[in-house]
């Protein structure tokens, strides 16, 4: 197959024998994790999968923060997006995602902490069924979920694959694909977040280190090519259409921006966070390491990208900037790192979307809704098993892989925006949304938002859709699922006095709390 | 309170309880990050398609980087200085247990 470059095979072997170290070593972590909590009773177990046992420290806060918002697609989609279509506009619409921590700590950290310190809640599903006292609004915020997790999911196997495919010169995608993915469910079914949490600080900083190392191969690069650095991106700007803000349309820029910050804010996994921790100094303080490490990383990442273009334009895809600029660009043992950040990147996303996929159906589902007499003994036990079976229902879905995969993982981010935003954000401060509201808000917003996506890429009405301004299907989303929750809740029946009284009053009733958790 | 109170019921005032005040603050602060975010986003784009508007050609270059994106990098630098800033200044501690105390205490 022909990519645009070729990796030598020496340079392969390197890199393979490195990146075969790391994955015992991540796979380690894991089984250690499951070893040193092995005298926890079951419901501490449950507890310590999900989140962490709910006493991180704050390194470990924003390194889960960070790897969970960067790696989504980050290290392969978003660079190949900025390479092939983008150009410096959506490296601006990525670099937007900085604030995603601040605004996920600033909306929801504090107040997701309270509540869960009153009613137990372990997960989105559980913040949701106790705010709303609602099962219908459960099992709809389940469904939408295990939808655009699954093909996220599959979205990331499918960027690893390609990846592990060209570095080993093997050019096999399945290989990679099931290499990726077996290493993920290992480490993600031994510990859960707990394991994350300590793998995430090994992975954050591999992400960091790739990242700056490729910024800084390809900045050099360009230049000696071009005689200067400046005389490179001189070339790039004349050469090809990267540097023209009006590439993309202004709402189709901010759309992307919004479902890169905004949407990640109120991603499951993004949310999950906010259950990770006691202490409001430990908010603060993540918060503050957030703010370093998030828009450090989105400059250098998305910059190198566009260095590519001048140093090769032919590549295939863009979805193979990354594996080229550690393939060719760099020294073997460096290419191996880069490829060992690019899997970190992959595993932490792929572990937070099988860990969150997994709590909505074992325990908000089939313990919460269908089958509440299942002990915890049963549900701790069901996890890993379910974490294979998602697992594996995306590499299914990778089976047939596209050219970007940053659509994929646009689409899902934004439809999971449209859903779970104004139910999320607004029934977290707000007093007067009501269960149906909730309920019909995200039922609305995802239905808008995947039939405007259709619109948009259809033959025949994409034409016209663009003509109109190519404007961001996430803003009919969300517009439709805000005006929804607002004229629905005017209409309808309130939540129970004692729900509201356990999210917002000064005092409340500790056995009504008990109850919106199911227990 | 809750004594008189029918905590099953769905036809009441939202504002029949005291509220705690640590909810309120929490409303506040999601309020200021979402305006201020939303804000500096838009803000972001708009300053980047008037600066960059034309041929790539004839644009401004600092560094070999377009002027455009350098100011759009400058914005998110100083949203990022304000959130440090805001998060060290104003981002209040107190206790996240499940009651309040009385009074709010530094940790």
């Amino acid at each position: 197959m022909d990519y645009g470059f070729v990796v030598s095979k020496e340079t392969s072997t390197v890199i393979m024998v490195i990146f075969a170290i790391y994955s015992l070593l991540i796979c380690g972590l894991g089984l250690y994790t499951m070893y040193a909590s092995r005298k926890l009773s079951a419901s501490d177990k449950i507890a310590n999968w999900l989140v962490g046992g709910g006493n991180l420290g704050p390194f470990a806060v924003c390194m889960i923060g960070v790897t969970n918002l960067l790696s989504a697609g980050a290290m392969i989609g978003n660079a190949g997006l900025v390479y092939s279509s983008g150009g410096y506009i959506v490296s601006v619409s990525i670099i937007t995602n900085t604030y995603c921590v601040f605004y996920l700590l600033g909306t929801l950290g504090k107040k997701m902490a309270i509540v869960r310190a009153r009613t137990g809640m372990e997960s989105v599903c559980g913040i949701l069924r106790s705010r709303f006292n609602s099962k219908t609004l459960s099992m709809v915020a389940a469904l939408i979920m295990a939808f655009f997790l699954t093909m996220n999911l599959s979205s990331q196997f499918m960027g690893g694959a390609k990846f592990f495919a060209i570095l080993s010169g093997s050019n096999s995608y399945y290989i990679g694909m099931v290499l990726i993915a077996a290493v993920t469910i290992i480490y993600t079914a031994c510990g859960g977040i707990k394991s994350m949490a300590r793998i995430a600080v090994l992975q954050g900083m591999l992400m960091m280190f790739s990242c700056t190392f490729m910024f800084i191969v390809m900045y050099r690069s360009l230049g000696q090519k071009y005689g200067s650095f400046e005389q490179g991106m001189y070339w790039i700007a004349t050469n090809s259409d990267l540097f023209m803000p009006s590439k993309y349309t202004f709402m189709q820029a901010l759309g992307t921006a919004f479902s890169i910050s905004l949407a990640s804010t109120v991603m499951p996994y993004s949310v999950v966070t906010t259950l990770t921790y006691k202490k409001a100094s430990t908010v603060r303080r993540a918060f503050i390491l957030s703010m370093i490490a998030c828009p450090f990383i989105s400059v250098v990442l998305t910059n190198a990208a566009v260095f590519t273009m001048g140093i090769n334009p032919s590549l295939a895809s863009g979805d193979y900037v990354t594996a080229y600029i550690a393939g060719v660009m760099s020294p073997k043992i460096i290419g191996a790192l880069v490829l060992c950040g690019t899997a970190a990147a992959i595993q932490s996303s792929c572990a937070s979307y099988i860990l969150i996929a997994v709590t909505s159906l074992v325990k908000d589902m089939y313990q919460g809704i269908l089958k509440p007499e299942v002990s915890n003994e049963k549900v701790s036990k069901l996890m890993p098993i379910w974490t294979v079976i998602i697992g594996v229902i995306g590499l299914i879905i990778a089976f047939r892989p596209i050219d970007l995969i940053s659509i994929i993982n646009l689409f899902s981010m934004s439809g999971l925006c449209c859903g779970l935003f104004f139910p999320l954000v607004f029934g977290l401060h707000s007093k007067k949304v009501t269960p149906k509201g909730a309920v019909w808000s995200a039922f609305s917003g995802v239905v808008t938002y995947i039939t405007f996506f259709l619109l948009q890429r259809g033959a025949v009405t994409g034409a016209v859709y663009r003509s109109l301004g190519n404007i961001h299907p996430i803003f009919f989303g969300l517009v439709v699922s805000g005006l929804v929750m607002y004229f629905v809740s005017k209409h309808t029946p309130q939540v129970e006095l004692g729900v509201l009284q356990v999210w917002f009053g000064k005092t409340y009733d500790p056995e009504y709390a008990k109850q919106l958790n199911g227990k | 309170m809750k004594d008189n109170l029918d905590l099953n019921s769905t036809d009441y005032d939202v504002n029949c309880f005291e509220e705690d005040p640590r909810s309120i603050n929490c409303r506040k602060e999601a309020q200021f990050t979402q305006i201020f975010l939303i804000g500096m986003t838009i803000l972001i784009f708009i300053v980047s398609y008037i600066v960059g508007r034309g041929d790539p050609a004839n644009f401004v270059y600092v560094f070999g980087w377009p002027l455009w994106y350098v100011l759009a990098v400058a914005i998110i630098v100083v949203i990022v200085a304000v959130g440090m800033i805001w998060g060290k200044k104003s981002f209040k501690i107190y206790s996240l247990d499940a009651i309040a105390d009385d009074k709010e205490t530094e940790e």
